[in-house]
């Protein structure tokens, strides 16, 4: 094991202990509320994500194509969230970048990190492409 | 009221997809204002008094046998596909059938009166409004091929010069000015919401994507700038100019483009419904801001009245509102999509068998849908109205009435063409297309996503067509590069340059020109990078929880262990 690996372990390990309470608490207080962040927007975008598409599907499946017209009040919430992809993953590709180039969290846990920012980054392009980001 | 069972009635396949209802949803628009007289008007060639009326001999024969005909048509219907619809039938120059079906309001329980019970028309309305334009022409007010912004000077409305071919009342009334769809004609559903015409055509104004005349793009903008521009030549409001101009000439006094329609307005109003399986309840209308598009309300008796002066040349009950040369001019064709498929008149489109000179339009706001047919080879009109919004369309019950009374041949099976290399047009052709009509921006790029047409080469050499929502069909080369649906009316017609499609025009949507699809926009593309974006996060999240609920069982066994120890 190297000294790289076991700071990357600890820095995961101390990160993870502090999700329950999302107090910083390494030496230098430098780092942990950015790795914080990047994984928890991360998660975010996940859900956002998810949340969209399933929200989306069930207004669209109940109502029909005219809720895109007449945007009712769930639809106009639905149509907010892709905004909050697009922000989400700019962020978590940030937290991407910090993790690889600050050495946040275990290697496996920064390609994690990174996957997800890919898929934001296609996610993103896709909404863009549907026309969800012209409202 | 009597409502017999329907017996026997060989009819053509329904061809209601997801693509004719969206087309048909270019319909809605709004109409504030006072009824009242157009100021400035001064020619004396419209709304004369007349006599002469087209003769044809009636295809329906003893006018009793007709009704019991639409009664068993439009009987499976009530109470399954809408709560209450109103029919008019006109035929050698007099109305044959109008009639009411089913209940206007499913909480009252009132039946629906033909002569009594208005219907919101939709994009029916829009024929109207290209009315009003061809009497603005025959006064000589308004030119056809005059740009539009010359009739605007006094209007905040100003038609960019993104091209130099301006645009021009003819494009406007064959949607070939090259705005943007939309579908949305400015909906609200509050009426208070309402704006000014002249407001919504300047705030809501789409882009200019295409040069005018060069395709056909169904817009509500277009035909709500029509109808500004006839206002606007005449010194007075749209829903003023109609109401003097067409509606009382005609004795339409049901008919309104005014929203909400007044309190004091003769007869009564359907309510809009919501259909859940077979079940209506009665739901909120909606209000549409453009209102030349689609805020026409009216009876069958009306809409009788209204198609009677089109058959008639112009002229009905001794009154004329268009001279004879000015509808004939208007029933010519304006816009050739293709010579093998329907192409657009002024304001109406060609409808079924292009050979059989049918004139129609589809109209739909949110809660209702309504289809005019006119048949002026054999002075024929139909129109078919419902209080709901199903999935099946009062066109069905037009196409029964069609089909029964002759007034297209039959569908034959098509001859495949001599030329040789059948497959290898077949392979140049396949392709997954998207309709021109359909937005290309905004969340509802969707449904244009939904409404894919997908070809590819057939059984021996023969085409197939699918859509995602199921509707296959095969169709027969007739001639290099044009197809006729087995079984059908339809017809597919490519313009192929250098090998490649440049433009798919399909008969039975005359809305719209179907154009090859790019790679990125591909139906196969977006569901594969959705579903592997989707399965990505939902799987993150998974593992996410999953690993959480076992640290969580650790800790707790960390914490659980001392104490045993301790025993």
């Amino acid at each position: 094991m190297t000294d790289q690996h076991v700071t990357h372990q600890q820095t995961d390990q101390l990160q993870e202990s502090d999700d329950a309470n999302r107090v910083t608490r390494d030496d230098t207080g430098k780092f942990t509320r950015l790795p914080w962040l990047a994984r928890t927007v991360a998660i975010g975008l996940s859900g956002v994500s998810l949340g969209f598409v399933l929200l989306f599907s069930f207004i669209v499946g109940m109502g029909g194509n005219l809720t895109l017209i007449t945007r009712p009040l769930a639809m106009q919430i639905a149509l907010t969230l892709p905004y909050l992809v697009v922000l989400f993953t700019l962020v978590t590709t940030v937290g991407a970048a910090l993790a690889w180039r600050n050495g946040y969290w275990s290697l496996s846990a920064r390609a994690h990190q990174t996957l997800l920012a890919l898929l934001g980054l296609v996610f993103s392009w896709l909404l863009s492409n549907l026309g969800f980001l012209t409202v | 009221m009597t409502q017999p069972q329907r017996s026997t009635a060989t009819t053509e396949v329904d061809r209601t997809t997801r693509r004719s209802f969206l087309a048909c949803l270019g319909t809605l628009g709004f109409g504030l204002g006072n009824l009242g007289t157009v100021a400035g008007r001064t020619s004396a060639t419209i709304n004369s008094p007349v006599t002469e009326v087209q003769q044809h001999k009636s295809p329906f024969g003893d006018p009793d046998e007709l009704e019991a005909f639409v009664d068993d048509v439009i009987a499976d219907r009530i109470g399954e596909t809408t709560p209450g619809a109103t029919v008019a039938i006109v035929s050698g120059g007099s109305p044959v059938l109008t009639k009411g079906y089913g209940v206007a309001d499913t909480e009252a329980g009132n039946p629906v009166r033909a002569d009594d019970t208005a219907f919101r028309v939709g994009s029916v309305g829009k024929l109207v409004t290209y009315t009003a334009v061809m009497q603005g022409v025959e006064r000589g007010v308004l030119d056809l091929d005059a740009d539009v912004n010359t009739y605007l000077d006094d209007s905040p409305v100003t038609i960019p010069d993104t091209y130099n071919e301006p645009v021009t009342l003819r494009h406007l009334g064959t949607h070939t000015a090259g705005f943007e769809s939309t579908l949305d004609p400015e909906i609200v559903a509050d009426s208070d919401a309402l704006d000014s015409l002249e407001t919504v055509l300047a705030e809501q104004q789409p882009p200019r994507i295409r040069r005018p005349g060069e395709l056909v793009g169904y817009s509500n903008y277009g035909a709500a700038l029509a109808g500004h521009v006839v206002a606007e030549a005449h010194d007075t409001t749209f829903t003023e100019y109609v109401h003097s101009e067409v509606f009382e000439p005609l004795g339409m006094s049901h008919s309104t483009f005014a929203q909400p329609v007044p309190n004091n307005h003769p007869g009564n109003l359907a309510r809009p419904h919501d259909s859940n399986n077979a079940s209506f309840t009665v739901a909120d209308d909606v209000y549409i801001n453009m209102q030349p598009a689609g805020s026409l309300t009216a009876t069958a008796t009306d809409m009788a009245a209204f198609m009677l002066a089109h058959l008639g040349t112009g002229a009905v009950s001794g009154t004329r509102i268009l001279d004879t040369k000015t509808t004939e001019r208007m029933h010519s064709r304006h816009h050739v999509r293709h010579p093998t498929v329907t192409n657009w008149r002024y304001g109406f489109h060609e409808y079924g068998s292009p050979d059989a000179n049918l004139l129609a339009h589809s109209g739909a706001t949110v809660t209702f849908t309504s289809h005019l047919l006119l048949a002026p080879d054999h002075g024929v009109g139909i129109f078919v109205a419902y209080n709901s919004k199903p999935s099946e369309l009062p066109a069905a019950v037009v196409d029964e009435i069609v089909a029964e009374y002759g007034l297209q041949p039959a569908p034959a099976t098509p001859p495949p063409t001599s030329e040789p290399g059948m497959r290898e047009r077949a392979e140049t052709v396949a392709g997954e297309y998207s309709l021109s009509s359909l937005p290309a921006s905004g969340p509802l790029q969707v449904a244009d996503q939904l409404a894919h047409l997908s070809v590819e080469p057939g059984d021996g050499n023969r085409l197939r067509t699918s859509t995602l929502d199921g509707d296959t069909r095969e169709w027969v080369e007739t001639d290099p590069y044009v197809y006729h649906e087995l079984g059908g009316h339809d017809v597919l017609a490519f313009e192929v340059t250098d090998g490649g499609v440049e433009v798919l025009n399909m008969s039975s949507v005359p809305t719209g020109v179907y154009q090859p699809v790019p790679l990125q926009d591909r139906q196969l593309v977006t569901a594969g990078l959705l579903g592997t974006a989707i399965s990505g996060f939902g799987l993150s999240l998974a593992a996410r929880g999953a690993h959480s609920a076992l640290r969580q069982w650790q800790r707790g066994r960390t914490r659980n262990k001392p104490e045993e120890d301790s025993k």
